[in-house]
C-alpha cells in the first residue's frame, strides 16, 4: 500500500506535467488514494490480524484439552466454525469486502489446522509432527487456489518451510523432497500474479541453496553453492537482456542470486578459515562483486541490488578486520591499507553514483 | 480474489469439503486401527523419573525402542523401519529384527510388527548390526490440563503399561494406560 501511493506520488506529477490529468483530476486522485488507505489499508490489516488472533485462540483451546465437553463434541465444534468461516468469506466476497473474505479464509486454514492437532491429541498421535504440519499445508493450498486467495497461499509457503526445516532436521540432510511443495506454491503464487508470494518463494528457496552448503559433502559445498548464486546472477542478467518485459522478475532473482553468492563466499572466508592467500583471494572476489552488483543497481534502477551492495560491502570489510586481528602492528596496518582502500572505494562509488543518479531518477520516475 | 460468481458458494463448499474430509480420514484411520488392531501390552519406562507427567502430556518411553534396535548396515537417522518384536513375558518385548519393508516373515505367530522412525543409529561395528533407537509414535499421552501430577501420584513406584492396538501395516496407537493392570485413562474411540 505505501509503495503504491508514493508511485502514483510520482507518477502524478509526471502526468500532470506531460498534460495528461488536470490539477483537480490529480487532487482527487490523491484524495482518492487518501481514503482507500486509510480505512481499508487498515481494515484489512486488522481483520487479518483478528484471524490470526483467533486462530491461536483455536489451538489454545484444543492445548487446554478441556474436558467439560466430550471429544467428539469438541471435533464437531471446530468443524463448525471450519464451515462458518468459509461461509462467511462467501458472504464478505458478495458484498465486495474482499480484505475481510480473505481474513475469514485465513481463520477457516487456521481451525482446519487447530483440527488436525485436535485429533493428534484425541489418539495421542506422536508419530511424526512433521507430517500434520505437510496436511495442514496442502489444506492451506487447497484454500487459496479453490477461493483465490493470497493470505491462504502465502500461509501455505510459511508451513511447507518450516515442514522443510523439521524434516532436514530429522534426517540431517539434504531434504530435497521440499523442491515439490516448494514448486507447487510458487506455481500457485504465478498464477496468481501475487508478487509478494513470489518473493516468499525465493527466500524460501535461497534459504534451501543456501542450507546445501552446510549439508552436501560433508558440510564443505560452499564453493558449489558460489557457484549456483553466481550463475542465478548471470541468469537474471541475461534474462533482462532477452526478456525486459519482466524487468520485476529479473531484479529480484539478481538479488537473491547475489544473497546466495554472498553466503557461500562468507562461509568459505569466515567459517572455513582458508590458508591466508586464499582468504585474500576470496575477499578481492567478494569486494568485487558487491562493488560491481552497486554498479549494477544503480544502473538498472535495481534497489535492492544497491542496498545488498552497500550492506554487504560493510559487512565483508567489518568481518575481514575481525578474523586479521592479530598483532597490534598487524591491526594497525589493517586498518590502514583498508581505511586508504575503502576512501579509494568511496571516491570511486561517489563519482558512479553522481553519474549514474541523474538515470536512475530519469528511468524509476 | 474470490469471484462475485454463485460459482464461488461451489468453490467454497468444495474447499471445506474436502478439508473436512482430510479430517474425517485421519480420525477413520484411527478408530479402525483402534477397534480392529490386535491388542497387546507393553510396559512403559518412565523417560525421567522426575519429570514423568510434564505438563500436559506424558512422555512414555518404551524398552524395545531405546538403542537396541538392531537395524539393517545402510539405516541412517529418520528411515522408516518395520520392528518385529517377540514377548519375553507379561507386557515385556524385544527387538529381533528391523526391516526397510514390511516383514514377510515375523518368526512366530505371537510377534508383532511395529512401524516406527529411526531417531538414532550407534556407530556399527564389523561384527553386528548397528543398534538404532526408534520411536513409534505412541511415546506421548495427553491428560487433560492438571491433572498431570494427580495421575503422576497415582502411578508413582508403580508399573505402568500400555495398552496399544496394532494395525496389520504395523501402524500403532495408544488405547489405555495401565496401572499394575489396571485399566486407567481407557478412551473411547470418539
Amino acid at each position: 500500500m505505501w509503495s503504491y501511493r508514493k508511485r502514483i506520488d510520482r507518477d502524478l506529477v509526471r502526468w500532470r506535467e506531460a498534460g495528461w490529468i488536470t490539477p483537480e483530476g490529480e487532487a482527487a486522485i490523491r484524495t482518492d488514494v487518501e481514503k482507500g488507505i486509510r480505512t481499508l489499508g487498515l481494515a484489512n490489516a486488522l481483520a487479518i490480524l483478528s484471524a490470526v488472533l483467533i486462530g491461536f485462540a483455536v489451538m489454545s483451546f484444543v492445548a487446554s484439552n478441556w474436558q467439560e465437553m466430550p471429544r467428539i463434541l469438541r471435533l464437531g465444534l471446530l468443524l463448525a466454525s471450519l464451515w462458518a468461516s468459509y461461509a462467511l468469506a462467501g458472504v464478505f466476497a458478495r458484498r465486495g469486502m474482499d480484505g475481510f473474505a480473505h481474513a475469514a479464509v485465513l481463520l477457516g486454514v487456521g481451525i482446519f489446522g487447530g483440527s488436525i492437532m485436535l485429533i493428534s491429541q484425541m489418539y495421542h498421535m506422536d508419530g511424526n509432527p512433521a507430517d500434520a504440519i505437510l496436511l495442514w499445508a496442502a489444506g492451506a493450498l487447497v484454500a487459496g487456489v479453490g477461493l483465490r486467495s493470497n493470505p491462504a497461499l502465502a500461509f501455505a509457503m510459511i508451513l511447507v518451510t518450516y515442514w522443510g526445516i523439521s524434516e532436514a532436521l530429522r534426517f540431517n540432510t539434504v531434504f530435497w523432497p521440499f523442491l515439490l511443495p516448494w514448486a507447487i506454491v510458487s506455481a500457485a503464487f504465478y498464477w496468481q500474479r501475487w508478487r509478494p508470494g513470489l518473493h516468499l518463494s525465493g527466500i524460501a528457496l535461497t534459504g534451501f541453496i543456501v542450507s546445501l552448503g552446510y549439508r552436501l559433502n560433508d558440510g564443505d559445498a560452499h564453493g558449489l553453492v558460489t557457484a549456483a548464486g553466481l550463475g542465478v546472477m548471470a541468469a537474471a542478467i541475461a534474462g533482462e537482456r532477452l526478456k525486459p518485459e519482466l524487468p520485476a522478475l529479473w531484479s529480484g532473482t539478481f538479488n537473491y542470486g547475489l544473497v546466495i553468492t554472498l553466503a557461500g563466499l562468507w562461509a568459505l572466508q569466515f567459517f572455513k578459515s582458508p590458508e591466508l592467500d586464499v582468504f585474500t583471494l576470496l575477499a578481492v572476489l567478494a569486494m568485487a562483486l558487491l562493488i560491481a552488483s552497486i554498479f549494477w543497481g544503480l544502473q538498472s534502477g535495481n534497489r535492492g541490488a544497491l542496498w545488498l551492495g552497500y550492506i554487504g560491502f560493510s559487512v565483508e570489510i567489518l568481518a575481514i578486520y575481525v578474523k586479521t586481528i592479530g598483532t597490534l602492528l598487524n591491526t594497525s596496518l589493517f586498518f590502514l591499507v583498508a581505511g586508504l582502500i575503502v576512501s579509494a572505494l568511496a571516491a570511486l562509488a561517489y563519482r558512479i553514483h553522481s553519474r549514474a543518479e541523474p538515470q536512475l531518477q530519469g528511468g524509476a520516475s | 480474489m474470490i469471484k462475485l460468481q454463485p460459482a464461488s458458494w461451489v468453490a467454497i463448499a468444495i474447499v471445506a469439503a474436502i478439508q473436512t474430509a482430510a479430517l474425517a480420514w485421519m480420525v477413520y484411520g484411527r478408530v479402525s486401527l483402534l477397534r480392529d488392531g490386535r491388542e497387546i501390552v507393553a510396559e512403559v519406562i518412565p523417560v525421567d523419573p522426575r519429570d514423568l507427567f510434564r505438563g500436559d502430556y506424558v512422555v512414555l518411553g518404551y524398552s524395545f525402542g531405546r538403542g537396541e534396535v538392531p537395524v539393517p548396515v545402510s539405516t541412517v537417522q529418520g528411515d522408516t523401519v518395520y520392528v518385529t518384536l517377540k514377548p519375553t513375558g507379561p507386557g515385556q518385548w524385544e527387538p529381533v529384527s528391523a526391516e526397510g519393508s514390511y516383514p514377510s516373515l515375523t518368526g512366530g505367530p505371537d510377534n508383532v510388527v511395529l512401524k516406527g522412525i529411526v531417531s538414532y543409529v550407534s556407530q556399527a561395528t564389523p561384527a553386528e548390526l548397528p543398534k538404532a533407537s526408534v520411536r513409534f509414535g505412541i511415546e506421548s499421552y495427553f491428560v487433560p490440563e492438571g491433572t498431570g501430577l494427580a495421575l503422576e501420584q497415582m502411578v508413582r513406584d508403580k508399573k505402568i503399561s500400555a495398552v496399544l492396538a496394532v494395525g496389520g501395516s504395523g501402524d500403532v496407537a495408544i488405547k489405555a494406560l495401565a496401572v499394575d493392570g489396571k485399566r486407567i485413562h481407557e478412551e473411547p474411540l470418539l
